[in-house]
């Protein structure tokens, strides 16, 4: 009879991610299990052979042109024999896939799972790539409209706006902060190895508009890469890395409509949540995922922003960070308005997020994507930030509580975690 | 017994008429290749190859037809609950309240009318609609419609989109018809006239400028 067990990562890595990338899935994945080896010496395959499963994210078979591509990987990193599936759910692959392994380990059905993200999008153009992507919409009432998720997440920031007096330069000081941080995080982010330099709020405002209020600086681009992370029990943790491992805490994963305006008064929010909301600005899926992980870590509503000190988000772009914030609790004692002008999310803020740069800074490879999220905020509650980013200027110090989380649609499937340190 | 969306023989098909289309637009499957190699900064040599590969899309609507037949004869049509009375716009040909176990909805005719709930002015977008920028993505309440569809809202002066603003369906040429969503957009109504410029439509306006330079650079 298997029991329940607490559930820890001990390590994970990502490749740089960069767009376009001259390598095979393959070498990108040995890369990073080939790196976790350097930084977990006592991980081995093996124990996995023995004792674990793999669980692979990636989103989109179009970019891959291959389907079930994972069957190469695992075939390639002699894995025949583990037990493997694959998660895709959108934007929220990694932090779906995350949470899979974090279910396997916590009911017992393994004792060490690597999550293994990965996504190449350079195998089309970057004009067919948004297309592939916009096929994540209902292809029969969106897609068709030559809009893509950029247009789409807009104009749910249109009315998020609206709503509560923001700005488009509210939306660019996030947008500054995390390419910004990107610049610490050094050469595995997208930004320091595309653009290689800060930006300030007046570039994000001159820039060309991509779809009202987003502006290009505002929006992460197309990326390529690949990150690990080891989920694993007690056992593999103290065994794999006695002095940086960390504990999930919480997790919650929750879904909403594929098309945003469906969720204009969907039964079963009202029902939840009374009429209005979410409406089309604000993403329920993230606040009832919060919900849910903030129980189970012990992390009052209320208080969130000051339980929590440190957060890996899903800012796909600018806007979306923000609507974040208010999903997950952080605006209950202030206003939207008053959270980003009290500086709250920046490195000095009470919840510095996104200090390893975000979508916006890092990159995007779908399927690696929540699972860099996951890492980055590992590093800072491990002390690794030194190490990893060889810089501390973006480490968050003596951080104990984390936030991962991961997104997927217009908000259609969204996972959170809380990670704390041991 | 329950009612079930019907299940049609396979033989009520015209598949005759179907192999015709596919050879009018052949498949040709992995068409052309390519090869193309070079050196990186690092010395490692890089080699790509370049395949193209093609298909044709065959959607067949189900219980959707009406809502497509619809489209086709300049008619939207909705969705009712005969429990709940709930109405939607898109189409649900199944009842979203749980309560309503799946109830078959009935269609509903919606007025040609909605309120504009939130909308972006696109100044990028996806390739086949590059040349229409800058143009305006507004999700629409249609009628009593309980969800908001998304459609272009084809307006002079994009920055004067306003939330709440009443719109009107427009139905492309019955013969450019094709019975999807791209066979409608949205205009204001006639009665509305905007609000008088302010910051942010100005704001707007200016970020427009170089959209429209740009797609006349590319409609050269
Ligand atoms: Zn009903």
């Amino acid at each position: 009879m298997v029991e329940q067990q607490q559930v820890f990562i001990a390590g994970g890595t990502t490749t740089p991610f960069d767009y376009p990338v001259n390598l095979q899935i393959e070498e990108l994945v040995a890369n990073t299990i080939r790196q976790l080896y350097e930084d977990v010496p006592n991980f081995h395959l093996k124990d996995v052979r023995e004792d674990g499963m793999v669980v692979y994210s990636h989103f989109s078979v179009h970019f891959a042109h291959q389907l079930t591509s994972y069957w190469i990987l695992h075939d390639h990193l002699g894995l025949v024999g583990v037990p493997h599936f694959r998660i895709d759910n959108g934007g929220n692959t990694g932090g779906s896939a995350l949470y899979a392994a974090y279910a396997l380990v916590r009911a017992g059905l393994a004792n060490v799972v690597p999550v293994i993200g990965y996504e190449l999008m350079g195998s089309v153009s970057q004009s067919k790539g948004s297309e592939f992507i916009a096929i994540a919409s209902d292809t029969r009432y969106e897609a068709m409209l030559g809009a893509n998720y950029t247009n789409y997440y807009a104009g749910l920031a249109r009315v998020f706006m609206e709503e509560y007096g923001l700005t488009e330069e509210d939306f660019a000081e996030i947008a500054v902060k995390n390419k910004n941080n990107a610049m610490a995080t050094g050469e595995k982010a997208q930004h320091f190895r595309k653009v290689g330099k800060k930006l300030t709020v007046d570039d994000v405002m001159e820039s060309r508009l991509i779809s009202y209020p987003l502006k290009k600086w505002d929006c992460c681009f197309m990326s390529e890469g690949a990150a690990t992370i080891l989920v694993c029990n007690e056992k593999y943790a103290k065994q794999y890395s006695p002095d940086h491992y960390v504990e999930i805490t919480g997790a919650g994963l929750s879904s909403c409509t594929i098309r945003a305006g469906d969720r204009y008064a969907f039964p079963g929010w009202t029902e939840r949540y009374g009429a209005g909301y979410p409406g089309l600005g604000e993403f329920a899926a993230c606040r009832h995922s919060a919900e849910v992980a903030y129980k189970m870590a012990g992390i009052n509503w209320k208080d969130s922003h000051k339980q929590i000190d440190v957060a890996e988000v899903h800012d796909a772009f600018s806007t979306s960070e923000f609507q974040i914030y208010n999903a997950l609790g952080w605006c209950e004692s202030t206003t939207p308005k008053q959270f980003i002008h009290d500086k709250m999310p920046m490195m000095d803020g009470e919840i510095p997020t996104n200090p390893g740069g975000g979508l916006i800074g890092y990159g995007h490879p779908v399927g690696a994507t929540g699972l860099m999220s996951a890492i980055e905020c590992y590093y800072q509650l491990t002390g690794l930030i030194p190490r990893e980013h060889k810089s501390t200027e973006n480490e968050v110090k003596d951080a104990e509580v984390g936030l991962v989380n991961s997104h997927a649609g217009t908000g259609t499937s969204i996972s959170n975690f809380i990670l704390q340190r041991v | 017994m329950a009612k079930l969306h019907s299940t049609p023989n396979n033989t009520d098909f015209n598949w005759k008429g179907w192999e015709k289309i596919s050879k009018l637009i052949p498949e040709r499957g992995w068409v052309w290749q390519n090869y193309r190699t070079g050196t990186s900064s690092d010395k490692s040599e890089w080699v790509e190859q370049q395949i193209y590969y093609d298909m044709l899309y065959t959607f067949r609507l189900g219980a959707l037809s009406p809502y497509a037949k619809a489209l086709k004869e300049g008619k939207l049509l909705g969705t009712k609950c005969p429990k709940c009375g709930d109405v939607t716009f898109p189409p649900r040909v199944n009842c979203w309240n749980l309560d309503c176990k799946l109830e078959i909805t009935d269609w509903v005719e919606m007025p040609l009318t909605g309120i504009l709930h939130t909308f972006t002015i696109c100044g990028f977008a996806a390739k086949s609609a590059l040349k229409k920028l800058p143009f305006v993505l507004a999700y629409v309440l249609v009628g009593e419609s309980k969800t908001a569809v998304a459609n272009i809202l084809k307006i002079d002066q994009p920055w004067h989109t306003e939330t709440n603003m009443p719109v009107i369906v427009k139905f492309a040429k019955e013969e450019d018809r094709v019975g999807n969503i791209i066979d409608f957009w949205f205009e204001p109504d006639p009665k509305w006239t905007p609000s008088p410029m302010n910051a942010e439509k100005e704001r707007i306006e200016k970020l427009c400028q170089p959209v429209y330079e740009w797609v006349r650079i590319l409609n050269r």
